[in-house]
């Protein structure tokens, strides 16, 4: 007897996370404002701004300007995102922040930059302070390589992912007073699950073997969950998450 | 700084600005999942497992295989990812699959993949994905296998739950598979609802034989050298870190002594939660108690989750073979079931039967006596009923008759026969025929209860029932109404008291017997005062006009030739056929006139 198979399931259907919780993340929360002037639109977007900007000074830096200019032109461009609302010109690429914010910057720098250049340095309030000064000094303990501005760009973002992440999960451990749990178990977060040396950080921390396994698992799973945040934030469906995870995984492995 | 920290995992050099010191490589490789959390991937032709490598994309692999034109990425899991690719030279689609790039690391390996690849080409059966091609491009080992245009069991679970027979349907064509692999010395080791797929015509084929002890996705001990196998099951304390739900249990503790039957165990986890929409739980409940399905199937479900593979069936033809038993045999079994559990649909097949049988046998008896007398039973109550009557009859008969076996043929019989009954007569007043729709009503409920959770056709035929009676009741000529005043021909003057009367076909009186049944016959079909026993005729409609003359005379099966006689003490008594009747209509206006009888007959009124 043969059995119909209902053959309306989608095949390439991605994990689904529910869909309402998902609208406040910030950049669908900058995507799908109305006016693009709201005060809510704008804290996304100047907390986006806020996260990301480090990536690109160094994509500028690796364009060639001087740390002077390239410190001008990050932030005259976040001044000029902010007042004039480019989101709303972003179309193609609606889906990633991070594609967004390099093509704005792209024609920013093609355009509107020759513009500004002649303007006087300085004197113009900022809308959104970044510390630019100390970015100098990052770029310079960048390790030297062959990469294009693009590259360099993508590779700083991933990294400054990471580093948002951690630094928010270590936050969390400290505030339970688990700080040094955090940092005794946090190289446990990588690697395949079985090689881990739950025998020697149990005889660190003093606890027994399986207490060690159940802490690790829950703090794989808790930075699983972060990342999977602060992606989140950047991006403008559920289904972008893993995709975008995967580019800037390819993005750092290119070395 | 001088010296040069390098991650302990992947062996690259970690940059001075690495997050919190950690190797942000890994770390993304971390995030793209290595625990229990990931759901399960769709692409029928792809894994559950979460990924540990990042599958090339399409541009990159056509590259490696110029002989191959790559139609897209279907999906990845912890055994490799898989593409939809075209072999150019024989013009056919096939899958790809590409094993995790770590993999091949362990010199042995190519020869353990080839031995296995060897078996695997080795099954040919339809049930089973075909092997086409192994091979090694640039560093990655690859598979070429038959595409299947469908879906994966796992779609179908979370689409919505299975009916039964659906599941039953399923499980013989993987036993066949299974039993033709294990013949050969083939254990799958890893069957999974991901594995199983379903082609558009509905046939079942298992993927992924043998790969399981390949890639290791059992808990094999790590090949020579210490690199651990890709994907990941977790193998320490159970309990922590949770069981691989298909997995048997001897699968994880004792891995060496692992043969064929642990398969079965997978596919009685696999057809419990077919069944039940649910994975056997820790106290495992027999699956009769969560869902309504026949009992018999708990004993086959419990029997291959048995935990000591010598308790459990030996042979996958054994399991088939059991499952084919129960679904063609009509699902008999005790009233309750030996786990305690009411079999409500044997109950209500045994309730449906046994009235059913008896108002067969009175029927029966009616008409049987009837026909041992002379002719056919006045069925007609209105004569131009009579045709529909008796198929109204044949109906219900044919209905409780049939019941015994084909409970959902018999329950729309029956119903419809009900239905007809009703709408030929005109009416819907009380007669022993009511309890034909419970009767209908209990074999639907068992139909559907093992037939499972396709109500549609009921669902049609319960609307088709619903016009039936609806239509009878409008356009059939019943439930005819005759309105109007009686009045006095000479002085126009309503009569009150008149008496209107459609006659019936007599009965006939002389003979004791019959006019014994025709009096039971009348009184139980139709539950009306029975005639009189002088009155040499059993009118079928009688009224009285009120006080004010009028009338409401229930004419009840409409035909043009009915009579109807109107007679007052004092009048002449008025006999006309009724006439012809427009389409639709259910209210007739007439007024009739009576002339008083001048002499004799009646007494002129004061």
């Amino acid at each position: 007897m043969l059995v119909k198979a209902d053959m309306s399931v989608d095949r390439r259907d991605a994990t689904k996370s529910s869909d309402a919780g998902f609208a406040t993340t910030r950049w669908t929360v900058v995507l799908s404002a109305g006016d693009p002037g709201s005060p809510h639109a704008a804290t996304a977007l100047e907390t986006l701004c806020r996260a990301y900007w480090y990536p690109l000074y160094a994509y500028v830096r690796r364009r060639g300007h001087s740390p002077a200019d390239a410190q001008d032109l990050t932030q005259e461009f976040f001044s000029q995102l902010l007042e004039h609302h480019w989101v709303a010109r972003a179309d193609r690429h609606k889906g990633r922040f991070r594609s967004f914010l390099l093509m704005a910057m792209k024609r920013f720098l093609a355009n509107e930059w020759d513009k500004v250049k002649t303007r006087k340095r300085g004197g113009r309030a900022q809308l959104v302070p970044l510390p630019l000064d100390a970015a100098e000094t990052r770029y310079t303990q960048e390790p030297v390589d062959m990469s294009t501005p693009e590259q360099v760009f993508e590779k700083r973002w991933a990294m400054t992912l990471l580093q948002s992440v951690l630094s928010h999960l270590r936050e969390e451990y400290v505030r339970d007073g688990k700080a040094v749990l955090f940092d005794t178990l946090k190289p446990c977060l990588l690697g395949s699950r079985e090689l881990q040396p739950y025998a020697a950080v149990a005889a660190e921390l003093e606890m027994t073997e399986g207490a060690v396994k159940v802490a690790v698992c829950r703090l794989r799973e808790r930075y699983r969950g972060r990342l999977q945040e602060e992606i989140a934030q950047t991006v403008a469906s559920p289904a972008d998450v893993e995709e975008e995870l995967r580019h800037l995984f390819r993005a750092l492995a290119r070395r | 700084m001088n010296s040069i920290r390098i991650c302990s995992v992947c062996r690259k050099p970690l940059a001075a600005d690495a997050p919190q010191g950690l190797c942000p490589e890994c770390l993304l490789q971390a995030g793209l999942g290595t625990g229990l959390d990931i759901g399960p991937d769709s692409g029928s032709q792809a894994e559950s497992r979460p990924a540990r490598f990042v599958a090339p994309t399409p541009d990159e692999l056509a590259k490696l295989f110029p002989q191959l034109e790559i139609l897209g990425f279907l999906g990845q899991g912890g055994m490799g990812a898989v593409y939809r690719a075209r072999q150019k030279a024989l013009d056919r689609v096939v899958a790809l699959k590409i094993l995790p790039p770590g993999i091949g690391k362990d010199p042995a390996f190519a020869e353990r993949f080839a031995r296995e690849a060897r078996a695997m080409a080795k099954l040919s059966h339809p049930g089973i994905v075909t092997l086409y091609e192994f091979g090694r491009a640039e560093g990655l080992f690859y598979v070429l296998m038959e595409f299947v245009d469908g879906v994966s069991l796992r779609q179908l679970l979370e689409a919505g739950r299975l009916s039964p027979r659906e599941a039953l349907a399923i499980v013989p064509q993987i036993c066949d598979a299974l039993q033709y692999a294990h013949d050969r010395g083939i254990v799958h080791r890893d069957i999974k609802p991901e594995n199983i797929l379903l082609d558009r015509q509905g046939h079942v084929k298992v993927a992924d034989f043998g790969l399981a002890k390949l890639v290791g996705a059992g808990p094999e001990p790590p090949a020579a050298g210490g690199v651990a196998p890709c994907s990941i099951v977790l193998t320490e304390a159970g309990e922590i870190m949770g069981t691989p739900q298909y997995m048997a249990p001897e699968q994880v503790s004792h891995p060496a002594q692992v043969d064929h039957r642990a398969d079965i165990y997978s596919l009685g986890v696999v057809l419990y939660q077919m069944l039940t929409g649910e994975l056997p739980g820790k106290p495992l409940e027999s699956p009769s108690r969560k869902v309504q399905i026949d009992v018999r199937l708990d004993e086959v479900v419990l029997r291959t989750l048995e935990k000591d593979p010598a308790r459990r069936y030996q042979q996958a033809s054994q399991v088939k073979t059991d499952v084919e038993t129960i679904t063609t045999t009509a699902a008999a079994g005790p009233l309750r079931s030996p786990s305690g559990a009411w079999n409500w649909p044997e109950i209500a097949r045994w309730s449906a039967r046994l009235f059913g049988m008896s108002l067969l046998a009175f029927l029966s008896l009616i008409l049987g006596l009837f026909l041992f007398g002379v002719g056919l039973p006045p069925l007609a109550l209105q004569s131009g009923g009579t045709l529909l009557n008796y198929l109204a009859l044949a109906l219900l008969a044919g209905g409780f008759v049939l019941g015994w076996k084909l409970e959902g043929t018999a329950a729309v019989l029956i119903a419809a026969g009900w239905t007809l009954w009703h709408s030929s007569n005109g009416t819907l007043a009380w007669s022993m025929f009511h309890l034909a729709l419970p009767v209908a009503a209990l074999y639907a409920f068992c139909w559907w209860a093992t037939q499972g959770r396709r109500t549609g056709v009921l669902v049609m035929a319960a609307g088709i029932l619903v016009v039936l009676l609806t239509g009878g009741l409008l356009f059939l000529p019943t439930n005819v109404y005759l309105y109007g005043e009686v009045r006095d021909a000479a002085t126009g003057q309503p009569i009150p008291n008149a008496q209107l009367i459609i006659p019936h076909p007599p009965f006939s009186p002389n003979h004791p017997v019959r006019s014994w049944l025709s009096k039971c016959w009348w009184e139980l079909m139709v539950s009306r005062q029975p005639p009189s026993p002088d009155s040499p005729e059993s009118p079928s409609e009688l009224t009285s006009s009120s006080p004010a003359g009028s009338f409401a005379l229930r004419v009840g099966w409409y035909t043009p030739d009915k009579q109807v006689r109107v007679a007052a003490p004092g009048y002449a008594t008025v006999q006309m056929a009724l006439g012809p009747k427009p389409l639709g209509t259910r209210r007739m206006r007439h007024n009739f006139t009576l002339s008083p009888v001048a002499d004799g007959h009646g007494k002129r009124p004061d």
